[in-house]
């Protein structure tokens, strides 16, 4: 009996010992709940950005508060706990951009027609009370005393930075250089000057993106070429001397250039046209102008069979959306547009380029082909894709110099093409459906932009031993769902034909 | 009138199980067996033999009956993704469920056996977030509940004195709930989509039990796959309102609010050796090895009536591998109507690492159990008690880019009893 006691006596010890076992729950769940250290604190002391359209937080083709509060830069002061004293040049809605000229701005969704395309366009001033000559969410933003902390500036090229005054005195002539620098009131200084008058602490500066993508995204038609690879090199090593050495010496972020050929400006529409011409067995491949034609040699074109425009050898623009559908009818209604923004008659326009005849199947015949403004063909996709990597290299190059890390958006922008999931959610980058670029497509949209503040803060946190918490994407979505989602009236402006100007191309003919 | 109360508690028994072996196996089936950490193919003498290893059925004489039930109390808990945030930490609902059995078996003369089974072998259950408070991986999944039911008609036949041969046939019954959030990505909305099927499907079991010396005794014990074909299931899809009649729209137009669908899924073939060998008079232990063939679940097809965001078929990589536990039990008869019971087991985890996933945040595993049986007024009553440890599982490949830690832990008890008429 001793035994079947003792024997009991342990049993029940061992299972009050058992039952008390429990999962062990982590003191840190979140990091919400991580303290920023002192390197942090520190180092974002006084944040200010430079760059172009994608620090400014442009979107959907135009720049404005509901989408500025989410600019990538906004979300890094946010995550580094100084979001409340990061001041950006907040513009109302529906905002400055690409069609500012036309009185509109922000571009929407507005739906899907019937065969499923969606219907975009920007919505006019007319609709609203917004006033592009006083264009600020309040006069306190426009009166802010001291040279905004995000001064990204759409359309600007990487030589603005350091010359860059007003947007008659800049190379990129962009509308958004008056309302960002507000010169002559704050002594006609440029954006690196700006920058230094507020003594910062970090500088994070993503530029030269539109030293290429002016080239492409006009189809490599204006300007004629990108940058100078060797005049890049010397004006990035200017541009981070100046901001490394001002000020309190501050430190400093940069990141490299995405190959612009992968964004959905580029990739929505070629397949779209293969797809139509496959399913309705027209045989003939696309015929586009080559390059500007003359008088004496008639129109040079290329050639685009369906494979060539479903695997990305040659390229058709956003632009080209409206005018897809034309694609075999006897049509001059690009040219009826063109002349539309020149102010000329059409046919003032078709005598300048007696080769096209309008009456012949446009985009087939190689007498009626795709504009050169609406096509990247190879030799330009060459040309964009070797001074994408010109410039990373001088980035590289520069950034090692002067001992600052560089984000790889190249690489990023790279794994986003062949699909990247977050939590369950798969994004890429196809126009609308991929769900990280806004509807310009070329800029991300406020879940892209998420994932570029993400990327920076990964790497200024390896650099830098800061601390800072990555933004919770998820939460970030969720958040969203709760944004308006109202549909305004529209004007009849084409949608697309005003994305190249941002980026300092320009739509000739 | 026993009989109906005993139909009638049977019934309000079996509700639901949860995963508690590799993969979701249930490997949970009496209450003895459990005490001796699984290891009961080899020893099996009694009516739960129809699931541990039929050929031990010879033994029973006369009419044999036992029903008994466990309660499961889980707890899993998710901390990352690291795509998100490294730290953030989700707890799981804590889940309890109660697997159950009921076994009968009649000799019939004094080679041959004859025994009904009915008992849950696999199930799954897991709850992650709330409808308020949804959770982070809330696209990979929020409730996943699957429920089998097995019918098992086995005999068993005594060839020659020291060994034993059976066979038996199986009808599985099965039910799945799979819900999680879809995400319309054009318009930024979050709706949930719900899949229910009910399923069924056949297979078949063998057993042999030898026993070449006194004290020594072998078992290999075999179920058959089982093809769970869920026809006739329906999806439905659910979003909120945008207060906008063209989103609402379009969103209508990708995801239907309730269609057809249906799936299979290859249960795995489990086979079993073991040794069970008799110290002394009143000390007994067994050693088995379980090999559970996981890799019949490469992928989880589910096909739709009408088109869901454009496609009539969804497929999900599953690519299970076959798993393994190996069990030991020790058996001690204290008196003539009391022993103890001590066992453990180890339980290699079935899912590989890239696709682990929440809806079966399984890992290796480190099972504990004790138990007692005890004989009063012809009763045999049977109890457990068992831990299980699972060992943290840190996901740095996962195929849907998922990575992070899972944790879990499981305590469960049991009764089973036991009547000879």
């Amino acid at each position: 009996m001793k035994l079947i006691n003792s024997l009991i006596a342990v049993g029940i010890m061992a299972l009050l010992v058992l039952s008390g076992c429990t999962l062990e729950e982590p003191a840190v769940k979140s990091s919400a709940d991580v303290q920023l250290n002192e390197a942090t604190t520190q180092m974002f002391g006084q944040y200010v950005a430079l760059g172009n359209s994608l620090t400014a937080g442009y979107q959907s083709g135009a720049l404005t508060e509901k989408y500025q509060k989410n600019s990538f830069v906004k979300q890094i002061a946010n995550q580094a706990g100084v979001g409340a004293t990061f001041a950006q040049p907040l513009i109302a809605y529906p905002g400055l951009g690409s069609y500012t000229a036309d009185g509109a701005g922000i571009m929407e969704l507005q739906g899907f027609d019937a065969t499923g395309n969606p219907v975009i366009n920007p919505v006019p001033y007319a609709a609203t009370s917004f006033n592009p000559a006083m264009p600020y969410t309040s006069t306190d933003i426009m009166s802010y005393a001291a040279p905004y902390n995000n001064l990204g500036i759409p359309g600007i090229v990487l030589g603005d930075l350091d010359s860059a005054v007003t947007a008659a005195e800049s190379y990129s002539h962009s509308g958004l250089v008056d309302p960002i620098l507000r010169n002559p009131a704050f002594g006609n200084t440029n954006p690196i000057q700006q920058a230094l008058m507020l003594q910062p602490t970090f500088v994070s500066v993503w530029i030269g993106n539109n030293d290429v993508l002016g080239y492409a995204t006009s189809g490599g038609t204006s300007p004629a070429a990108p940058t100078d690879a060797a005049i890049f090199q010397l004006l990035y090593t200017n541009m981070l001397n100046k901001v490394t050495s001002g000020g309190q010496g501050a430190k400093a972020v940069v990141a490299n250039i995405p190959d612009v050929t992968s964004i959905p400006f580029f990739t929505t529409i070629g397949p779209k046209i293969a797809a139509s011409l496959l399913a309705n067995n027209i045989p003939y491949p696309v015929a586009y102008e080559k390059t500007t034609d003359n008088l004496a040699t008639g129109v040079a074109t290329g050639q685009a069979t369906t494979d060539d425009l479903l695997a990305g050898n040659t390229l058709v623009t956003l632009v080209a959306s409206s005018y897809a559908g034309l694609i075999g009818q006897p049509t001059g209604a690009w040219y009826r547009y063109v002349a539309g923004k020149a102010g000329i008659p059409v046919s003032v326009l078709l005598s300048t380029m007696p080769a096209v005849d309008t009456t012949q199947a446009f985009g087939l015949d190689p007498r009626n082909p795709l504009p050169n403004a609406l096509v990247l063909d190879p030799d330009e996709i060459a040309i964009a894709q070797q001074a994408t990597s010109d410039f990373n290299t001088a980035i590289a190059s520069v950034a090692g110099q002067f001992d600052v890390p560089v984000v790889d958006m190249n690489a990023f922008m790279k794994d986003l093409a062949d699909g990247y999931t977050v939590a369950g959610v798969d994004f890429n980058a196809s126009y609308i459906t991929g769900g990280v670029f806004s509807l310009d497509g070329v800029h991300p949209n406020n879940v892209g932009y998420a994932l570029v503040a993400n990327q920076f803060i990964d790497v200024i946190n390896a650099k830098y031993s800061t601390n800072m918490p990555r933004v919770d994407v998820m939460k970030f979505m969720k958040d969203l769902q709760t944004a308006s989602m109202s549909k305004r009236a529209v004007n009849k402006t084409n949608a697309f034909a005003r994305i190249p100007e941002l980026f300092g191309g320009k739509i000739l003919r | 009138m026993l009989k109906k109360i005993t139909v009638v508690i049977f019934i309000l028994l079996l509700s639901l199980a949860q995963s508690f072996s590799s993969g979701f196996a249930i490997y949970e089936q009496n209450a003895k067996a459990t005490a001796l950490g699984g290891a009961q193919i080899a020893g099996v003498h009694s009516p739960s033999a129809i699931f541990y290893n039929p050929a031990g059925l010879s033994d029973v004489q006369g009419l044999q009956i036992s029903l008994g039930t466990t309660v499961i109390n889980t707890s899993f808990a998710f901390t990352g993704p690291e795509t998100v945030d490294p730290w953030h930490y989700t707890r799981a609902q804590d889940g309890q469920f109660f697997p159950s059995h009921f076994y009968a078996a009649y000799s019939v003369n004094e080679w041959l056996v004859a025994g009904i089974g009915v008992y849950s072998p696999f199930g799954m259950g897991s709850t992650w977030g709330t409808d308020d408070n949804p959770w982070v991986g809330r696209e990979l999944g929020t409730n996943t509940q699957l429920q089998t039911l097995f019918y098992n008609m086995v005999i068993s036949y005594r060839l020659i004195e020291n060994l034993s041969l059976a066979v038996g046939v199986m009808y599985a019954q099965a039910n799945v709930t799979m819900d999680k959030s879809v995400y319309f990505t054009p318009r930024n909305v979050y709706g949930n989509s719900s899949l229910q099927a009910d399923g069924g499907g056949y297979g078949f079991n063998l057993g042999i039990q030898f026993q070449p010396l006194q004290g020594v005794r072998l078992g290999i014990n075999y179920r058959s796959n089982v093809l769970l074909d869920f026809k006739d299931g329906t999806a439905t899809f659910r979003f909120p309102s945008t207060n906008d009649a063209v989103i609402d729209q379009e969103i209508a137009g990708y995801f239907p609010a309730t269609t057809g669908a249906s799936s299979s899924i290859k249960l795995p073939y489990v086979f079993g050796v073991g040794l069970s060998y008799v110290f002394t008079e009143n000390l007994r232990a067994e050693a088995d090895y379980v090999l559970t063939a996981w890799n019949s679940y490469d992928k989880l097809t589910i096909d739709f009536d009408q088109p869901v965001a454009g496609e009539t078929q969804s497929e999900v990589k599953r690519n299970y591998e076959d798993s393994y536990s190996l069990r030991f039990g020790l058996e001690y008869q204290v008196q003539p109507d009391l022993e103890v019971r001590a066992g453990y087991a180890w339980d290699r985890h079935a899912v590989p690492e890239a696709y682990v996933e929440p809806s079966l945040p399984e890992g290796d595993r480190h099972i504990y159990s004790a138990g007692i049986g005890y004989r009063l007024f012809g009763l045999q009553l049977d109890g457990f008690y068992q831990i299980i440890l699972q060992e943290d599982r840190k996901i740095t490949h996962s195929a849907q880019n998922f990575n992070g830690t899972y944790s879990g832990l499981a305590t469960a008890y049991g009764m089973s009893v036991g009547y000879s008429f």
